[in-house]
C-alpha cells in the first residue's frame, strides 16, 4: 500500500533530517551569547531533543540496537526536552517587559509605540533586545532583517528614546543607523 | 498500570501542543511577515510533533512516521528561516 511506502521512507529519512537540523541549531547556539535569547535556548532544547530523537529513529530503521534500559532513557530525555521546550516558548512568550537600562527602556517604548503591545511583544520574542546592548550592529542586522526599508524608521525612533533619556539633543543625520546613534550618544556622554 | 511509554507519550504531546494556541494567538495579531512566518512554522512543528506522539499511543505508526518526518522538516525550515530574517 501507499501509506506503508510512505511511511517507510519518511521513518529513514527522519534520521537525516535530524542531523541538519543538529549542524542548524548547533550554529545558532553558537552564536548566540546569552541564555536568555531565545535562539540559544531553543538551541539547547533541540540539542537535548536530537541526543534522544537520533538514537531512537537509528534503532526504529535498525541501524542501531539498544537495550531496554537505554530506550527508556531516550524516552525520559525526550520527554524533558519536550517539556523544557513548552516552558520555553510560554516564558519568553509572556516575560516580564524589559528594562534596567535607557537603551532597553528606548526599544520597549519604540517598539510599542510604532507596532503596538502584540507585535511589540512577537518582535521580542524573536529578537532579545538584551542583544542590543552587548552588540548593537548584530541588533540592528535584525531589525533591518525583519522590517526590511521600515527597520530604518524603528531604528531611528529609537535613536530618538534614547537621546531623550539621555537628556541628550537629537539631530537626524543621513547615512545614520541605530549602531551610529548610540557610539554618538555614549561620545556625548564622555565628553 | 499505565507503562511510562504511555505517560511519556501523553506528556509528551500536550507538552508541545498546549504551547501551539499561543503562539498562533501571537501570529494572528502581527502584521510583520516575517515574524508571523517564524510564528507559524514554530507552531507546526510544535503541534505536528505532539500529533505524532497521539498518533504512536492511538496505534497509528505509519501516520505517525510520517508526522516525524513533517515535524522535523518544519523544524529545519523554522532554523533556516530564523537564520535568514533574523539573525
Amino acid at each position: 500500500m501507499l501509506i506503508d511506502v510512505v511511511s517507510s521512507v519518511a521513518r529513514n529519512l527522519v534520521p537525516i533530517g535530524l542531523i541538519v537540523a543538529l549542524l542548524i541549531f548547533a550554529e545558532m547556539a553558537i552564536r548566540g551569547r546569552t541564555l536568555r535569547s531565545l535562539r540559544t535556548q531553543l538551541s539547547i532544547f533541540v540539542l537535548v531533543w536530537i541526543a534522544a530523537e537520533l538514537p531512537r529513529s537509528l534503532i526504529v530503521i535498525g541501524f542501531i540496537r539498544a537495550s531496554e534500559d537505554l530506550r527508556t532513557f531516550g524516552l525520559v530525555a525526550h520527554t524533558i526536552s519536550m517539556v523544557l521546550f513548552g516552558v520555553v516558548l510560554v516564558l519568553q512568550f509572556y516575560k516580564v517587559p524589559i528594562g534596567g537600562s535607557h537603551l532597553l527602556e528606548a526599544i520597549d517604548d519604540s517598539l510599542n509605540e510604532l507596532l503596538g503591545k502584540s507585535a511589540a511583544k512577537a518582535v521580542k520574542f524573536y529578537v532579545e533586545p538584551s542583544i542590543a546592548t552587548t552588540n548593537i550592529t548584530e541588533y540592528s542586522r535584525s531589525l533591518r532583517k525583519i522590517f526590511l526599508d521600515g527597520g530604518k524608521l524603528l531604528e531611528t525612533r529609537i535613536a530618538v528614546k534614547l537621546y531623550e533619556k539621555l537628556g541628550l539633543q537629537f539631530t537626524e543625520k543621513p547615512g545614520y543607523g541605530l549602531v551610529q546613534y548610540v557610539q554618538e550618544a555614549q561620545t556625548k556622554r564622555m565628553a | 498500570l499505565v507503562d511510562i511509554f504511555t505517560v511519556a507519550g501523553v506528556i509528551n504531546a500536550l507538552s508541545v501542543i498546549i504551547p501551539g494556541p499561543i503562539v498562533l494567538y501571537l501570529a494572528n495579531r502581527v502584521k510583520i511577515p516575517s515574524i508571523r512566518n517564524l510564528s507559524i512554522l514554530l507552531v507546526g512543528f510544535s503541534v505536528v510533533h505532539g500529533l505524532y506522539h497521539l498518533s504512536f499511543l492511538a496505534s497509528l505508526p505509519l501516520i505517525g512516521n510520517v508526522l516525524d518526518l513533517v515535524s522535523v522538516i518544519m523544524l529545519i525550515l523554522f532554523g533556516l528561516y530564523y537564520r535568514w530574517r533574523v539573525l
